[in-house]
């Protein structure tokens, strides 16, 4: 018995050895390459950067190993690619990704490791590799786990206003309302008068919208917006109202008076806060009921807004003094104290 | 005599049989983390958050500290929540009750001014006495309560914080930047299906860390704070991924977590009147969704995210292990009924039987395998051959797995910058149990009485300050 236990533990201390040395080696590997590929982007940065930006038309020599050069240049390329602006820039870099990086990337999609074909994922994107977009949709179809992977495909082909996601988003697919508004924010303008435009998008689908047109602010998207205030489902409603609270504006401010008294604490309280927002002095009695009302967030909704009154420091001093409800006094004196609207 | 020798050899047997068996369960835990290591090893993970750290309808989060008596580190760590890279959120400091200058080291350097408090009361608390907002980040708030426990500063931050999750960190720790995006991906990718996420809590003795940021990643000098390094490592890379890969995550660390408020407050908020909050809570969390039948995950990321100051000395580090090991304790007694409840699933019929038989019992096994292999050698209790195997047993349970887990790191996150590191680590892994194991063990048993004889304290650190800047 004691030699077995030996031998075992003989074998699982020498794999663990070897194990040991192999990682040591390889570390050794690693530290040398990323030194290598440091001095390398050290060296070529500011004449890369100025070829990159057509100051200089000699290229500067790049390595022959294709593993240090491509990591100079991914590391290049995406320093480059966050900092630029303008057409004739991103042309230019692409061009570059395109000679150096394509085929490479060709090939991770075919055969590389998942991170791998992740990581190449988010470089085809940044360098906008559009020659990539028939590779990249092919292994997009190819996927079968909805993972990083799957949503990384999506973006890269939103961004190059591949129909396929349109497809996908109209299906109705169970995706997150947050991802679907990274493939929004991808496509293009055209591609978004498309979705408007259909009647039958799924409930999902128009809260990503809503949702991502209150964070853009555009004006051209404002009545698709407004139309929805009254959709009979309760969520598109609130993710209006939520919009308009981040556009603030109403074309009319009777469309709000209906929801100071819903029977849903969610439509009071964005209707408090539209109130505020806008300084609807008309609404100030409504906002000082609000102000006692059962809900906290409605309460505090109410308050805030009556501080972004004209005179808003007068009507909290007197909630806080003379309101009926002893909640609302309580909340009056908080957002006498409290800043707000400065949330990061 | 004859008796007790029987009895002694039966004992020697029966541990063998149980440190085999549970270095066998690691491996088999180990085998199951290792493919999802595996396939993220490579990820470029700054790129994998770049787009919710723009994304403005990235849920809010509140930033929970409970400070108790953390005058030296609590600025440090209120900064290194501010910088924190997250579109959203808002930090909550709660000072309960210290009896020294935790307060007003925060009033003062973020220059606050005082709010009345208009507070909902999700749970009950110690009475909270008076709530700070700081002039320079708004965004930044102290509320001043009486004495409670940490639990119950966790619950009064709860009931003052404003956004639908939050993320309870101690009052000793620091973030990465990243820490919230990193810990929140699997929460919005869910789109709300994980109601709760943690990531790996690393320990920062020896790093150098600049104003509340780790500059460089080093390995401390003290052997007792190294070994603590090690057993992180076993605790995460292979104990918490492994079991959150089959949703049976029992313990998000006090250290550093993200939840979902509304589930907390189903779940009833922290319970006060234990040493084990943080794994009590998640234990309850998981009640609370298996009883209402819902699909929503408790997840771990792999992500080295929270850097927290390891005790540093014999009588801290006793004082640590007691507690947790009591709080484990009391966390399983509470909650027996679900143990081996097919109701409950893998959480009653794996995770819970596992820090049972592993987590807490392991420590009286073990110490009756140390006492027996000592006797066995001084005594002559037991043949020589059972005194080899069970001395062979121990180190296979002990070191070999340890090092195992220094090799897991290093092929995953490679942190620690030189080849010198990697060998350090590995050659103290595999000394660990002659000696620092044996000492784990006592303290653990020590643990175990006190929560036999519900006796016990909280065993407050002394903290020397992480940060170069604080310690200046």
């Amino acid at each position: 018995m004691v030699t077995v236990v030996l031998w075992i533990s003989g074998v699982f201390l020498l794999l663990q050895v070897a194990l040991l040395i192999y990682l040591s080696l390889m570390k050794q590997k690693g530290i040398r390459t990323d030194q290598e590929v440091s001095g390398v982007y050290q060296q070529v940065l500011s004449p890369y950067l100025a070829y990159l930006a057509g100051e200089n038309d000699h290229e500067p020599d790049l390595p022959s190993d294709e593993q240090v050069r491509v990591k100079v240049l991914e590391k290049l390329l995406s320093g480059y690619a966050s900092n630029i602006k303008g057409a004739e820039n991103e042309k230019r870099m692409s061009h570059t990704a395109e000679r150096f990086l394509a085929d490479h990337y060709r090939g991770i999609l075919l055969k590389g490791s998942w991170a791998e074909r992740v990581n190449t994922l988010f470089f085809i994107e940044d360098f906008h590799l559009k020659t990539l977009q028939s590779e990249v949709k092919k292994h997009y179809l190819s996927l079968k786990d909805e993972d990083e992977e799957y949503r990384q495909s999506l973006r890269v082909l939103a961004s190059f206003g591949d129909e396929s996601v349109l497809q996908v988003l109209k299906s109705g697919e169970a995706i997150s309302i947050g991802f679907m508004k990274e493939c929004l924010r991808r496509l293009p303008g055209s591609s978004l008068e498309q979705l408007k435009a259909d009647q039958e998008l799924p409930v999902p689908v128009k809260l990503g919208m809503i949702s991502y047109f209150g964070e853009t602010g555009f004006y051209e998207h404002l009545p698709y917006v407004e139309a929805h205030i009254q959709h009979k489902e309760k969520e598109v409603r609130l993710k209006s109202l939520a919009a308009l609270c981040q556009y603030r504006y109403i074309s009319s401010a009777d469309k709000i008076s209906p929801f100071l008294t819903s029977d849903l604490w969610e439509e009071r309280m964005y209707a408090a806060r539209l109130s505020g927002l806008l300084q609807l002095t008309r609404y100030s009695t409504s906002l000082m009921q609000l102000a006692g009302d059962p809900n906290w967030w409605v309460r505090f909704a109410a308050c805030e807004a009556l501080k972004q009154m004209p005179d808003g420091e007068i009507l909290l001093t007197f909630a806080a003094e003379g309101h009926e409800d002893l909640y609302a006094r309580d909340m009056a004196k908080q957002l006498q104290t409290l800043r707000t609207g400065v949330g990061r | 005599m004859e008796w007790l020798s029987w009895l002694v050899y039966t004992a020697a047997i029966v541990i063998i049989i149980y440190m085999a068996s549970v270095s066998l369960l690691y491996i088999g835990m180990f085998l199951v983390a290792g493919p999802r290591i595996r396939k993220e090893r490579q990820l470029n993970r700054e790129a994998h958050i770049e787009e919710i750290s723009m994304n403005k309808d990235t849920f809010p989060i509140s930033v929970l500290v409970p400070a108790y008596n953390e005058e030296v580190g609590v600025v440090s760590t209120a900064r290194s929540m501010l910088a924190l890279n997250y579109p959203q959120f808002e930090v909550i400091v709660i000072d309960d009750g210290s009896s020294d200058r935790t307060s007003e080291r925060v009033i003062a350097e973020f220059r606050m001014k005082e709010i009345d408090l208009a507070i909902r009361r999700y749970f009950d608390t110690a009475e909270v006495e008076r709530a700070f907002q700081s002039t320079l980040f708004p965004h930044l708030f102290l509320i001043q309560k009486q004495n409670g426990g940490k639990a119950d500063a966790l619950n009064a931050g709860i009931n003052f914080s404003k956004y639908p999750y939050f993320a309870a960190i101690d009052g000793d720790s620091l973030l990465d930047r990243d820490a919230l995006l990193k810990t929140m991906k699997p929460i919005i990718d869910s789109n709300g299906k994980v109601t709760a996420t943690g990531g790996t809590v690393r320990i920062a003795n020896g790093s150098r860390i600049v104003r509340s940021e780790v500059e460089e990643i080093a390995l401390p000098k003290t052997p007792i704070v190294l070994m603590q390094i090690i057993e992180y490592f076993r605790a995460f890379l292979i104990g918490r991924l492994g079991l959150s890969r089959m949703n049976m995550l029992l313990i998000v660390s006090g250290a550093f977590g993200v939840f979902e408020k509304n589930r907390v407050i189903k779940a009833g908020g922290y319970k006060v009147n234990t040493v084990g909050e943080d794994m009590e809570l998640i234990v309850r969390m998981h009640k609370s969704i298996k009883d209402e039948q819902s699909d929503q995950r408790i997840e771990y990321i792999q992500d080295p995210v929270c850097w927290t100051e390891a005790p540093s000395t014999v009588s801290s580090l006793r004082s640590q292990r007691r507690r947790w090991q009591r709080g484990l304790a009391e966390t399983l007694w509470t909650h027996k009924s679900m143990l081996l409840n097919p109701k409950y699933k893998g959480i009653g019929l794996f995770a819970l039987p596992y820090y049972l038989f592993v987590e807490l019992l392991s420590a009286v096994f073990e110490l009756i395998g140390y006492v027996i292999i000592i006797a066995g050698l001084l005594f002559a209790f037991i043949s020589w051959e059972i005194t080899v195997v069970m001395f062979l047993a121990t180190v296979v349970y002990g070191s070999l797995i340890s090092s195992l887990a220094v090799l897991l790191e290093e092929w995953t996150y490679h942190k620690y910058p030189d080849v010198k590191s990697l060998l350090k680590l590995f050659g103290w892994s595999l000394t660990e149990a002659f000696w620092y194991r044996p000492l784990t063990v006592l303290w653990r048993c020590e643990g175990l009485v006190a929560a036999i004889r519900q006796k016990g304290s909280w065993g407050n650190m002394q903290r020397k300050g992480i940060s170069e800047e604080e310690a200046a």
